[in-house]
């Protein structure tokens, strides 16, 4: 799982004021939880890990969803295009 | 006997006779001809028709020929084609992908394209030893023949005939054939046909309406996989054992089957795994890891599903602290992981949901390391009983190597309430590939490595695959 970048973290914080490093951390522990388990083997441990990862984001960071996708806009903002000159075209002159 | 070589000029082939005009232009070629007798033998005649079959391809195709005659006859005794250093792989078509495979290409690589009226230069998406990828092929190389060679610092190319073609696109492209094999370890990038959403509901991926966007996502997914300076996959030259196949199919519809990524509140995606091999089997694919690419901007955060080893087939024997496991030589369910367009392309997340995808659910699990929790038996992280007991000399051992752990987890620290501990890193310079890349000092996530233990685990279940 893509690890959660540092600017999430503070912008979560920001969005819902009292949250913790702490709550953030058994969110992310609980995901972690999650991938680790068989989806074919351990379905009802993940439904277990789902409802309790839910309802601490219901509970402490609704506006998950929301802060992701501004930190990420404001992100691909500041990131330089990148595109570099992908081809040249010489026309050949006629004889 | 002499030898004659250059390309076919002119070929004309009648029922008693062929000739054809060999050399580096019209005006400049010489003669050459085949007598078709009615006393030759079934087995002569074939061997005549052959030659005119070769050289009506060479022909057409452009290629160079070389042709053995007597000293003082033109009576063609054989014909061969001329090989070339590169090998274009599949066909030149206008904005698809474009592989062009050879040895000993230098980093710095140019892809030329050269026709009559034009020459095009082309900088690749990717450059290995043995593989050149452009991940769209520009229109401004006019459709027909043209000829294409590399051309980089000290290395030049042969030219080679290919036919260009304004399209379509294909549906299934080997970006690269990997192993002359039956089953060579195959890596394997969709597009997803459909998502299934987090109320259940099934909707089209928008990826399938933007091809420039996934092919240009691919291309940087290979770079991260083989081109950063983790070099897992590519160490003593082995991703040119590896295959890399895309799917990119418009026509399957919008049904359970297809739907190869679920939405997970609040934005991840993660594959259906169980969907993964019924769905590539259908392209007569059949991959040891499927990274399902998806066109989701509110579900993008990259994740991945173990492999799960076929137990039932042969594998390799290893013991890691004194318990004997297997490193399975084929999948039951591929490894897979579900990747956003919308990546940020400055980390390594291809490379680390790789990571966690080409380890297996029972005999090692190679686990997130930015989180304090372990289960079950992994590969890269262990607890101890208490925060407060100090973390181990030795991580473990494998196959009989010891393998230190890490006491100061890089420039990041294990927080103080944390029991789990790693093992020593490759660079201790900077974060672990499967811990949190972001915090890397220097802000460049793209100079992370793996620890020498799952570099080691991971090499050999690597080596087993490769070799079965």
């Amino acid at each position: 799982m893509e690890p959660m970048h540092p600017e999430l973290r503070e912008a979560l914080k920001e969005a819902h004021p009292g949250l913790t490093d702490r709550e953030i951390d058994r969110y992310e522990e609980l995901l972690a939880a999650r991938m680790r388990c068989d989806p074919e083997r351990e379905a009802a441990r993940i439904a277990e890990l789902d409802r309790e990862r839910r309802e601490l984001v219901e509970s402490a960071m609704p506006r998950y969803a929301a802060v992701a996708q501004a930190v990420k806009a404001v992100q691909a903002a500041r990131r330089s295009p990148g595109d570099r000159p992908r081809e040249s075209v010489t026309l050949k002159k006629k004889p | 006997m002499a030898t004659t070589t250059g390309f076919v000029q002119r070929l004309t082939w009648a029922p008693t006779k062929l000739c054809t005009w060999v050399g580096p232009s019209v005006t400049s070629a010489e003669l050459f001809f085949e007598l078709f007798s009615a006393f030759d033998s079934e087995a002569l005649l074939g061997f005549k028709r052959n030659i005119g079959r070769l050289l009506a391809q060479a022909k057409n195709a452009g290629y160079q020929v070389s042709i053995e005659h007597s000293d003082h006859s033109a009576e063609i005794v054989s014909a061969s084609l001329l090989g070339f250093n590169i090998s274009p792989l599949g066909d030149a078509i206008h904005n698809d992908f474009y592989s062009v495979t050879g040895s000993g290409i230098p980093a710095d690589v140019r892809v030329v394209f050269d026709n009559s009226v034009s020459t095009i230069t082309v900088t690749p998406d990717l450059v290995r030893p043995h593989w050149v990828l452009i991940a769209s092929l520009p229109p401004s190389i006019p459709v027909g023949r043209n000829n294409v060679r590399l051309e980089g610092s000290g290395y030049t190319s042969d030219w080679v005939p290919v036919d260009v073609s304004a399209g379509p696109a294909v549906t299934v492209r080997v970006l690269y054939t990997g192993q002359p094999k039956d089953q060579p370890y195959n890596v394997v990038f969709v597009a997803n046909p459909a998502i299934r959403t987090e109320a259940g509901t099934l909707i089209a991926d928008p990826v399938r309406t933007n091809r420039p966007s996934y092919q240009d996502t691919v291309g940087y997914a290979l770079r991260n996989l083989l081109t950063v300076t983790e070099d897992l996959l590519r160490q003593g030259a082995w991703d040119a054992q590896l295959r890399f196949v895309s799917v990119f199919d418009t026509v399957p519809g919008v049904t359970d089957a297809n739907a190869l990524a679920q939405e997970d509140n609040p934005n991840i995606m993660e594959t259906r795994r169980d969907k993964l091999n019924a769905f590539v089997s259908q392209y007569s694919e059949r991959a040891d890891i499927v990274f399902v690419m998806h066109g989701s901007t509110s579900h993008d955060r990259a994740s991945a599903w173990f492999t799960s080893d076929d137990a039932a087939k042969a594998g390799t024997a290893y013991t890691y602290d004194g318990v004997a496991r297997t490193h399975g030589h084929f999948q039951a369910t591929p490894g897979s992981a579900a990747l956003p367009l919308d990546m940020d392309r400055t980390g390594l997340t291809p490379l680390h949901e790789y990571g966690h995808a080409g380890s297996d659910f029972d005999n090692g699990r190679v686990t997130d390391l930015y989180v304090d929790g372990v289960s079950g038996f992994n590969v890269n992280k262990k607890a101890r009983a208490s925060s407060s007991n100090p973390i181990p000399t030795n991580f473990a051992t494998y196959n009989g190597t010891i393998y230190a752990s890490d006491q100061n987890r890089d420039g990041l620290g294990y927080p103080p309430t944390w029991t789990s501990y790693h093992p020593q890193l490759v660079d201790a310079a900077h974060p672990n590939l499967m811990d949190n890349y972001w915090l890397a000092a220097g802000g460049n996530p793209q100079v992370c490595r793996l620890d020498g233990l799952t570099y080691a685990w991971y090499t050999d279940r690597l080596r087993a695959k490769l070799n079965r």
